[in-house]
C-alpha cells in the first residue's frame, strides 16, 4: 500500500547534494583550535605585535565586510553572482593557508620580533582574511539561491549539518592526540612538521571539497536584471522586517551573561569527565533530531518552530536551576548528574530545530527582499546580520570576564575548594541566568511576519513573478527590459 | 552552460558578462523556467530510486513489531561482556589469579600483563597447546564480537535483495565462533601455567546469539511489508511518467501535464490551508 509523500518539486539531485555535504564539511576541516599553539610556540611572534596584528586585522575585517558584500551584491555574472567568487575566493585562500603552515621552514629559529617573519605574517593574515570574508559572503548568499524551494533548503542544511557533526571534531581530535605524541617524545618529529602535515592536509582536502561543489551546483534563484545600487542595498536591510525581527532577537539574546558549564563540572563537582558521561545519552540524540526537522517543517510555521525550540530550551535549563538550586542539589552528584543527562537528552531532541531553523529564516529574509523590493541582496543582508554579532560578542566577551571575579572566584585554588556561594554562582551561570538574562531575545519571534499563511501567499507570488520574468525575457525588447528592470528596483509588479 | 539559449552561439570563457555578445540576450534568466524543470524532473527520478532504498531501510528496523525487537536482541549478545567469563586460576608467568575471570579483570592486571613471558610458553613442551586454546579463544570471541556490531550494521540492508542470506550468514558464523570458542576454553590440556574452569559468559552469549537467530528466523518467515512512498516527477505519479516516456509521449505533453497537476495540487493545498485560517477563526 502506497504513502503520499510531498509534493514539492526537488531541484537538487544527488551528486549536487553529495557536493553541499562535502561543501558544509569542508568548512569543519581545519585545526584552528591549535592556530593559537602554533603562533605562540612554533612560529613564535612576539605577543605586543601580535596584539597590534589582532586590532588592526578586527578593524580591517569589520570595515571589508561591508564593501565586499556591495561588490558581490553588485555582481552579475553568466555563471551566477555568487559562483565566481566562490572559486576566486577559494584558490587563493588555499595557496595561501598552504603558505601559512610554513612560515616555521621560511623563517627558521628567528625570535619573535623578527620583521621580515612578522611583516610576511601580518600581510598573509589580512590577505587571508579578505579572501576569506570573500568566500564566506559569497557562499552564505550562495546556499539561499541553490533551489527555489524552502523545504528542500531546509532538507539540505539538515543533511549537511548531520555529515558535518560526524566529521568536525576528527582533524582536531586526530591532531590532538599526535600532538601529545610528539610533545612526550613518543613520536620522534618536530612540531613544525606536524603543524605543516595536518594544516596543509586540512586545507588541501577542504579546497577540493569546495571546488568540487563549486562545479556541480547551479544558482537557480534568478536575480535582479539590474544590479542594485548602495542606496537599495540598505534599503533591502532597514525595511526588511524579518531580517531585523532576526537581527532583534540575535541582540537581545546576545546579552546573555554565562561561562561555561565546563567550570560547573570542574570546581563543584570536581571533575570535567562527568560532563562527557551525562553527555552520552544525549549524543545520538542529536542525529535523530535533525529526522523530526522536515515533517515539523510541514506541520508548523518557521516561526512557530523558532519560538518553541528557543521556550523548550530555556524551560528545561531554568527547571534544571531551580530543582539544583533546592537544599544545594547541585552539590549532590546523585541529583544533579541525572537531572543534566535528562535535560541534555530532552534539549538534543530540538538540536535540528536549533540549527536549521536560524539558517532558515535567514533565508526566507533574504526571499522576503526579493517579494517586497523586487531584489534580492544576499551579502549586504548577511553581512549586516555578522557584523553586528561580531561586535556584540567583542563587548560581552569582556563582561563575562569581569563576572567571574565579582562572584568570588579565587584563581588557581584547589578544584572544588570555592566557597559555596561562589559554588551555587558558577552553577547559576551555567544553568539559569544565561537563560535569565537573554530572556527578552524571545519576544521579537512572536512579530516575525511569515506566518504559514503569510509565507505561502509569498512564495506563491514569488513563484509567479519568476514565472512571468523569464516568459517576458523570451519575446521582450531591450528597450521593454529596461523598462522592467527599473520597475523591478522600484519594487513595481504587474 | 556554453552555448546561448536564444541564438544558439557559442559562449567563450571570456564572455563572463549575463548578457549574450552575439543577441545580448540574458543568459541567466532566459529560458531558466525550462531549466528548472529539466533539474527537477531529474532530481526527482534520482530521488524515487534513493527513495525506494530508504524505505527498505525504515521496514528493516521499524517494518514490523519483530523488526523492532531485533534491534533490542542484535544489541544484547553485547552485555554478554559484563557477565563473569569463567572460573580460573592463572600462574606464572600469567598475573596471578584466582577467581572468576571477567572483562573487569582484564582491566585491572592490563598493566602488569608479562606479554613476553606468556608468547614464551609457546616454546615450551607443557604450554603451547594450551596457551593455543586460551589466545584461540580469546581472538574467536573478540572477532565474534567485532561481527555482532557488523551484523548490526548490515540490519540497514536486511530488506535488500541478499538481505535474508547476510542475516542468516552472519547468525550462523557468530554461533560457530562461539561454540569453538566454548570448546576451546572447555577443553584446554592440563598445565602447570593455568587452569579454566566453569564458562560463564559463552555460554549466556551462546544463548543470546540463539534468541537473535530464532527472531531473524521468525522475521523471515512472516516477511516485513515494505511500504514504499509514492514518489512524484512534477506532480505525476513516477510509474505514470515512466510510462509516458515508454509510450514515446512528446516532451512537450508531459510538461503541459506537470504543469496541470502541479497547479491541481497547488490549489488543493491553499483550499486547505484556507480551511484551516478558517476554522482557526
Amino acid at each position: 500500500m502506497s504513502q503520499t509523500t510531498d509534493t514539492i518539486r526537488r531541484y537538487v539531485g544527488k551528486k549536487e547534494t553529495v557536493a553541499y555535504v562535502l561543501n558544509d564539511v569542508a568548512a569543519s576541516l581545519n585545526i584552528d583550535d591549535y592556530k593559537e599553539r602554533y603562533i605562540y610556540d612554533v612560529v613564535k611572534i612576539d605577543f605586543n605585535l601580535l596584539a597590534i596584528q589582532n586590532v588592526v586585522a578586527t578593524a580591517w575585517d569589520s570595515v571589508n565586510d561591508t564593501f565586499i558584500g556591495v561588490l558581490v551584491d553588485k555582481t552579475r555574472t553568466r555563471w551566477g553572482k555568487f559562483r565566481p567568487y566562490v572559486l576566486l575566493g577559494e584558490i587563493p585562500l588555499t595557496i595561501l593557508g598552504m603558505w601559512y603552515w610554513l612560515i616555521p621552514f621560511l623563517f627558521p629559529d628567528t625570535p619573535g620580533t623578527y620583521m621580515p617573519k612578522y611583516i610576511f605574517y601580518f600581510a598573509m593574515s589580512i590577505i587571508t582574511e579578505t579572501a576569506t570574508t570573500f568566500t564566506a559572503v559569497a557562499k552564505t548568499g550562495f546556499l539561499s539561491t541553490i533551489t527555489p524551494e524552502p523545504l528542500e533548503r531546509s532538507r539540505l542544511i539538515a543533511t549537511a549539518n548531520v555529515a558535518s557533526h560526524l566529521v568536525e571534531d576528527l582533524p582536531k581530535q586526530a591532531f590532538g592526540i599526535f600532538y601529545d605524541l610528539v610533545a612526550n617524545k613518543v613520536i620522534k618529529i618536530n612540531l613544525p612538521k606536524l603543524f605543516a602535515t595536518f594544516g596543509i592536509a586540512c586545507a588541501g582536502i577542504s579546497a577540493f571539497f569546495a571546488i568540487y561543489f563549486m562545479f556541480n551546483t547551479r544558482e537557480r534563484v534568478v536575480q535582479s536584471i539590474k544590479q542594485p545600487t548602495v542606496k537599495h542595498c540598505f534599503k533591502a536591510i532597514v525595511s526588511n522586517k524579518p531580517m531585523l525581527i532576526y537581527l532583534l532577537s540575535s541582540l537581545l539574546s546576545g546579552f546573555s551573561i554565562s561561562k561555561s558549564r565546563t567550570n560547573f563540572y570542574i570546581d563543584v563537582l570536581g571533575s570535567v569527565t562527568w560532563k562527557t558521561i551525562v553527555g552520552i545519552p544525549a549524543f545520538p540524540v542529536k542525529f535523530i533530531s535533525y529526522s523530526f526537522v522536515e515533517p515539523l517543517r510541514k506541520r508548523f510555521s518557521t516561526k512557530a518552530l523558532w519560538i518553541f525550540e528557543d521556550a523548550w530550551t530555556d524551560m528545561l535549563w531554568l527547571t534544571v536551576f531551580g530543582l539544583g538550586s533546592i537544599n544545594n542539589n547541585f552539590q549532590k552528584k546523585h541529583v544533579i548528574l541525572p537531572m543534566m543527562a535528562i535535560e541534555e537528552v530532552l534539549e538534543m531532541c530540538v538540536y535540528g530545530l536549533r540549527r536549521v531553523i536560524p539558517a532558515e529564516i535567514r533565508n526566507e529574509a533574504l526571499d522576503y527582499s526579493e517579494w517586497k523590493h523586487g531584489y534580492r541582496s544576499e551579502a549586504m543582508t548577511g553581512v549586516s546580520m555578522d557584523l553586528i554579532s561580531k561586535l556584540q560578542n567583542a563587548l560581552m566577551s569582556g563582561v563575562n570576564n569581569i563576572v567571574m571575579g565579582k562572584i568570588g572566584y579565587v584563581q588557581g585554588k584547589e578544584i572544588g575548594t570555592q566557597t559555596d556561594k561562589t559554588k551555587w554562582w558558577i552553577f547559576a551561570l551555567g544553568t539559569g541566568i544565561p537563560i535569565i538574562s537573554s530572556a527578552l531575545g524571545i519576544v521579537p519571534k512572536f512579530f516575525y511576519p511569515l506566518s504559514a499563511e503569510n509565507k505561502a501567499r509569498m512564495y506563491e507570488e514569488l513563484s509567479e513573478r519568476r514565472l512571468a520574468l523569464t516568459e517576458f525575457m523570451k519575446t521582450a525588447t531591450p528597450e521593454e527590459i529596461e523598462k522592467k528592470a527599473q520597475d523591478q528596483l522600484q519594487g513595481k509588479f504587474d | 552552460m556554453a552555448d546561448c539559449p536564444k541564438c544558439g552561439e557559442h559562449l567563450k570563457l571570456t564572455d563572463w558578462k549575463q548578457h549574450c555578445p552575439h543577441c545580448n540576450c540574458n543568459v541567466v534568466i532566459y529560458d531558466i523556467q525550462e531549466r528548472l524543470m529539466k533539474d527537477a524532473d531529474k532530481a526527482e527520478v534520482q530521488h524515487y530510486y534513493f527513495q525506494k532504498k530508504v524505505d527498505r531501510l525504515k521496514a528493516s528496523f521499524v517494518g514490523s513489531k519483530l523488526a523492532v525487537i531485533r534491534i533490542f536482541t542484535s544489541f544484547i549478545p553485547l552485555l554478554a561482556i559484563l557477565v563473569p567469563w569463567f572460573r580460573a586460576e592463572f600462574r606464572e608467568p600469567f598475573v596471578e589469579f584466582d577467581g572468576f575471570f571477567s572483562l573487569f579483570s582484564v582491566l585491572d592486571i592490563m598493566d602488569s600483563l608479562n606479554i613476553d613471558g606468556i608468547l614464551s610458553l609457546l616454546n615450551s613442551t607443557d604450554g603451547k597447546a594450551s596457551v593455543i586454546c586460551l589466545i584461540g579463544a580469546a581472538v574467536l570471541f573478540v572477532l565474534s564480537l567485532l561481527l555482532v556490531l557488523v551484523r548490526i550494521f548490515c540490519i540497514t540492508m536486511a530488506c535488500g535483495k541478499r538481505g535474508k542470506q547476510r542475516m542468516y550468514f552472519f547468525d550462523i558464523a557468530l554461533l560457530v565462533l562461539c561454540a569453538i570458542g566454548s570448546f576451546l576454553l572447555l577443553f584446554i590440556p592440563q598445565n602447570p601455567y593455568f587452569d579454566v574452569g566453569i564458562i560463564l559468559a559463552p555460554i549466556v552469549y551462546f544463548i543470546l546469539l540463539c534468541v537473535s537467530f530464532g527472531v531473524d528466523i521468525a522475521i523471515y518467515k512472516k516477511g516485513i511489508e515494505v511500504k514504499h512512498a509514492q514518489c512524484f516527477v512534477g506532480g505525476i505519479p513516477v510509474e505514470e511518467y515512466f510510462k509516458m516516456l515508454e509510450d514515446g509521449v512528446p516532451a512537450e505533453e508531459i510538461r503541459q501535464e506537470m504543469y496541470r497537476r502541479l497547479t491541481e495540487m497547488q490549489l488543493q493545498k491553499e483550499a486547505e490551508l484556507n480551511k484551516e485560517v478558517a476554522q482557526n477563526e
